[in-house]
């Protein structure tokens, strides 16, 4: 009975996912980067070496807006690359990383956050995995006393 | 019993996981498409697509006749954007200010596209290298933003416009609106 009825709960979310992706970005259509996009883009020339790697690890921790598991380091979409130089021009101008992420979320939304912001509402996506991993400890320390008992 | 329970409990608390899953899902697309907190208008300097002329945030916000313009994003590689077309010259039909926002495009293509299946646009900014797209906020075409006569975002839509889009997601913003205004 149990099974059956994971069953149906399993079909429902297949169901009603699929219905979903009726309006995921995904069903928004974009172009290819244009060439004078792309040399701007891998060929930006920072100050120091040190704001090159601020910003290369920035850019990896920002999804662009418009692929689903992509960051704008990886993607090849044409906003991934203007939002790369963006990043770019806005760390080699002194921009601290706050003022860069908050300047893609007012565009953007959280969506575009790899390393989502720790606040009431993303509370169980930080601590869910330590709860859990607190519970099967409890339960595995419960379990491997019991049977310690029972071949005493 | 204590056998029964300790099938049941692991799979109370599957079910239950699941189904905090699932309210995530349908959660996530309200956040998508949720109302948002009016937002104003960035500025920009654009030429008109097919007159050429100079086009300023100006367009939204100078003394207008209309309590709120359509701001439609729009291109002509879009395949998605084409299914969209009609129900936007119905739209114009029934008085609807749209302005268009032709997203990295190319002239040609964009104009010869207009003249050949009609033209639902009072305006279009011409935006080839998605620069206004980009203050915007703008993921992907076709999309769709109410903005205010103070040049405020008031509504936005990722996808398709439809009749069921435009009566739940932007009616209930644009009879508030002049409900305000009276």
């Amino acid at each position: 009975m149990i099974r059956l009825w994971l069953l149906f709960i399993l079909f429902y979310c297949a169901f009603t996912s699929a219905q979903q992706a009726d309006n995921t970005p995904l069903n928004a259509v974009f172009s290819a980067p244009k060439k004078e996009q792309i040399i701007a883009v891998e060929t930006f020339s920072f100050k120091n070496k040190k704001a090159q790697s601020r910003a290369i690890d920035l850019a990896r921790e920002l999804r662009c807006p418009q692929c689903l598991n992509q960051n704008l380091m990886e993607s090849n979409s044409p906003i991934a690359k203007d939002l790369r130089l963006i990043v770019y021009q806005m760390v080699d101008a002194g921009k601290s990383n706050q003022q860069i992420t908050n300047f893609m979320t007012r565009r953007f939304g959280d969506f575009v956050l790899y390393n989502p912001k720790f606040e009431s509402r993303t509370y169980l996506l930080w601590l869910g995995p330590l709860l859990l991993l607190l519970l099967f400890t409890i339960i595995g320390i419960r379990v491997i006393k019991k049977s310690i008992k029972v071949t005493d | 019993m204590n056998k029964k329970i300790s099938i049941l409990l692991p799979s109370l608390f599957v079910a239950l996981f699941i189904l905090l899953l699932m309210l995530g899902l349908t959660h996530k697309s309200a956040t998508g498409q949720r109302v948002m907190q009016p937002k104003a208008l960035p500025n920009f300097q654009l030429s008109e697509l097919q007159t050429g002329k100079s086009l300023t945030k100006s367009l939204f916000v100078e003394p207008l006749t209309h309590h709120y313009t359509l701001l439609n994003i729009w291109a002509s590689w879009c395949a998605v954007c084409k299914i969209e077309h009609p129900f936007l010259l119905k739209l114009a039909q029934q008085g609807v200010f749209i302005v268009g926002l032709n997203y990295r495009d190319d002239q040609q293509a964009a104009t010869s596209l207009l003249l050949s299946t009609g033209n639902p646009y009072q305006q279009v900014i011409f935006d080839p290298k998605g620069t206004l797209a980009l203050n915007l906020g703008v993921v992907g075409t076709p999309e769709s933003y109410l903005i205010d006569q103070y040049g405020q975002v008031i509504a936005r839509f990722n996808g398709v416009l439809n009749d069921s889009v435009w009566e739940n997601h932007f009616k209930p913003m644009m009879v508030m609106l002049t409900d305000v205004e009276q």
